[in-house]
């Protein structure tokens, strides 16, 4: 029973390092999409933002659910993404100041 | 009592070594800055300290690659890289694993069983003596760059605009694919003391090697006239001491940031 | 057993104590040297002389003899530490007879043109700095000094007043085309720094020093700058060679000379 069960994990960790993002690709792709656009993050309007939050909540979602390799990369990853795109919305909020002295 | 004391005497005197304040600290040399120790795991398991040098690096990859893409952390020792991670094909061994996906052939890094002679592979980052060959390699390498002061002594924008390095920004299967940035413009920033020189700060010479995720916002989450912060700090690693008092070009050269004269 | 093991740890202990600690200061044996050696220890042209030995050796030649007061008269500090990046600590820059070869360090300026040429061929100067007869550099110092203002510690030259009566004219920089900072307006009122006594009270000027060093020269290694950021700042760390012991040790006016910064003390120290 154990040995099974050994067998069972080996099989998987071997699947998981062949192809460090097994099993659905789906949300790879969302990630992908999502997190390319914070190199245009300041030219989005604040409801495409807001949209780009909320893709990244769910593809966080079903990351929490993958194995560890890929959790501990892409979790951090999109919190960066997430992270960015919430600093944005923020600092477009109020009108664009002149930059005042930085103490 | 005799242990109470033995205690209280090794407790002061590690408190009085540790005091020493006022004094210049060593100044790595020019092959040594960036260098970074990691040791996590690695005791633990029996191998020395990984000592990883930024400048075999820094001339094939941006910043944003490793620290965004890859997922390093900017700190030593904050990315908890185990072994077994190294051979699933994440951190280092997104690239160390023996394939060519990145234009050529990186040895793997990390096995759970190896021979003598592979140990050799696994001593090229567990160091475990200062390496000779690499400060070699260093001098080689730093006789076709353009140089500049202090740091790592290679001026390495200027590298990269004389075409002397060529930084892949983008690996298939690892880095988002992304668009072009339309970078913002300069600014400004008014130092703390009064006669100082205004700081230009070029957005474009940063987002060029770490787009925005490296800085915002977890470095810099202030908006513009937000929070302030001293130069204190930066020395402490905060803001700017992040990157620049070990990585890049350190802080020795006041002029190089602080480059907008009185009164213009 | 018991007492055996105590007194062992004890004597560790106490080592551990005496020991002045990882920073970069002097050990209390090498300071004790150079105390015994400085006026009005010491011989006047001795003063700020340092000896490297590490890299010289190996190659089987003399160890290096280098003069600060030769020096000093023809550049500022921060020409040589900051520019040049030489440190301010014996055997820690590396240099390498490749390295000033190729223009680095001493290089920079002994290339036959600005000074006496380091490399090899008939002009080779090798033994002015490989040094096989120091007397020679004590006549060089006479005749130098004798041109100076004179003072009654370490070089004997009160560089201060030299430099103010135009009798030394150091460059500050090797770029012309870079200017320098300038100091900022705030600074240039001088700090008193206060001690045990008010009759002990330190006068400090950044002025004087930004005559010849850089801000980070001294900012953040030696002096925190944050507010009341110095710490542990007494008299014997900084002859040890912490804090204003880095270079009022070794380089610029010893410590002996109290007044120069206790402007209430007297200089009397006999007994």
């Amino acid at each position: 029973m154990v040995r099974k069960g050994v067998t069972l994990l080996l099989v998987a960790w071997l699947l998981a390092a062949a192809g460090i993002v097994s099993g659905s690709d789906g949300w790879l792709e969302e990630f992908n999409d999502s997190c390319a656009k914070t190199s245009e993050a300041m030219n989005l309007s604040r409801e495409e933002l807001l949209a780009l939050i909320a893709k990244c909540e769910r593809v966080k979602k079903t990351i929490e659910t993958q194995d560890e390799a890929v959790r501990k990369v892409y979790l951090k990853r999109v919190q960066k993404c997430l992270d960015l795109f919430r600093y944005v919305v923020d600092t477009k909020a109020p009108a664009a100041q002149e930059p005042s002295p930085v103490k | 009592m005799k242990r109470f004391l033995v205690v209280l005497i090794l407790l002061v005197g590690a408190g009085l070594a540790w005091a020493q304040g006022g004094v210049k600290k060593k100044k790595p040399l020019p092959s040594e800055y960036g260098r970074v120790t990691i040791n996590n795991f690695s005791q633990q398991a029996g191998m020395p300290s990984v000592v990883f040098d930024h400048w075999v690096h820094r001339s094939m990859f941006t910043c944003r690659l490793c620290h965004v893409d890859i997922g390093f952390a900017m700190t030593a020792g904050a990315t908890k890289i185990r072994a077994a991670d190294n051979m699933s094909g994440i951190y280092c061994g997104t690239c160390h694993n023996g394939k060519s996906e990145t234009g050529r052939v990186v040895f793997p890094a990390c096995a759970k069983e190896y021979t003598r002679e592979e140990y050799k592979r696994c001593v090229r980052c567990h160091q475990l003596e200062p390496g000779v060959a690499v400060n070699e390699e260093f001098a080689a390498f730093i006789q076709k760059m353009p140089t500049e002061k202090f740091g790592n002594g290679i001026n390495w924008e200027k590298a990269e605009k004389e075409g002397k390095i060529k930084l892949t920004d983008y690996i298939e299967g690892v880095s988002a694919p992304r668009a072009k940035m339309k970078v913002k413009s300069d600014l400004t920033l008014k130092g703390n003391l009064e006669g100082m020189p205004d700081i230009v700060f070029s957005h474009t010479k940063h987002t060029v090697w770490n787009g925005c995720e490296v800085c915002h916002p977890d470095i810099f989450g202030i908006k513009k006239g937000g929070t302030k912060y001293s130069m204190a700090e930066i020395f402490e690693g905060k803001y700017c001491g992040a990157c620049h008092s070990t990585v890049a070009f350190p802080l020795t050269d006041c002029q190089r940031c602080h480059s907008k004269p009185v009164g213009s | 057993m018991g007492t055996k093991l105590f007194r062992v740890v004890v004597f560790l202990a106490l080592m551990v104590l005496l020991d002045s600690g990882e920073g970069n200061a002097l050990e209390h044996a090498e300071i004790d040297k150079i105390l015994k050696s400085t006026p009005p220890n010491g011989p006047f042209w001795k003063y700020g002389t340092v000896i490297m030995r590490r890299k010289s050796r190996k190659a089987g030649m003399k160890p290096v003899v280098f003069s600060h007061w030769s020096h000093r008269a023809k550049y500022t500090c921060r020409v040589c530490h900051i520019e040049l990046e030489f440190s301010m600590r014996t055997g820690d820059t590396g240099i390498t007879r490749d390295q000033y070869l190729g223009g680095k360090f001493c290089g920079a300026c002994h290339d036959g043109k600005t000074a006496f040429t380091v490399k090899d061929g008939p002009q080779a100067g090798c033994a002015k700095c490989h040094m096989e007869t120091p007397g020679l550099m004590e006549v060089a110092f006479e005749k130098f000094a004798s041109t100076m203002p004179q003072s009654t510690f370490g070089n004997g030259i009160d560089w201060a007043k030299a430099l103010k009566e135009g009798k030394i004219t150091p460059r500050n920089t090797l770029k012309p085309e870079q200017h320098v900072m300038k100091l900022p307006d705030k600074l240039r009122e001088p700090l008193k720094l206060g001690t045990t006594s008010p009759r002990s009270d330190v006068i400090f000027s950044h002025e004087d020093h930004f005559a010849g060093l850089d801000c980070s020269s001294c900012h953040p290694d030696i002096f925190n700058i944050k507010k009341k950021g110095t710490q542990q700042f007494s008299m014997e760390a900084n002859l040890y060679g912490s804090f204003c012991g880095a270079c009022h040790m070794y380089v610029a006016f010893p410590m002996s000379d109290c007044r120069r910064c206790h402007p209430s003390m007297s200089n009397y120290f006999g007994p």
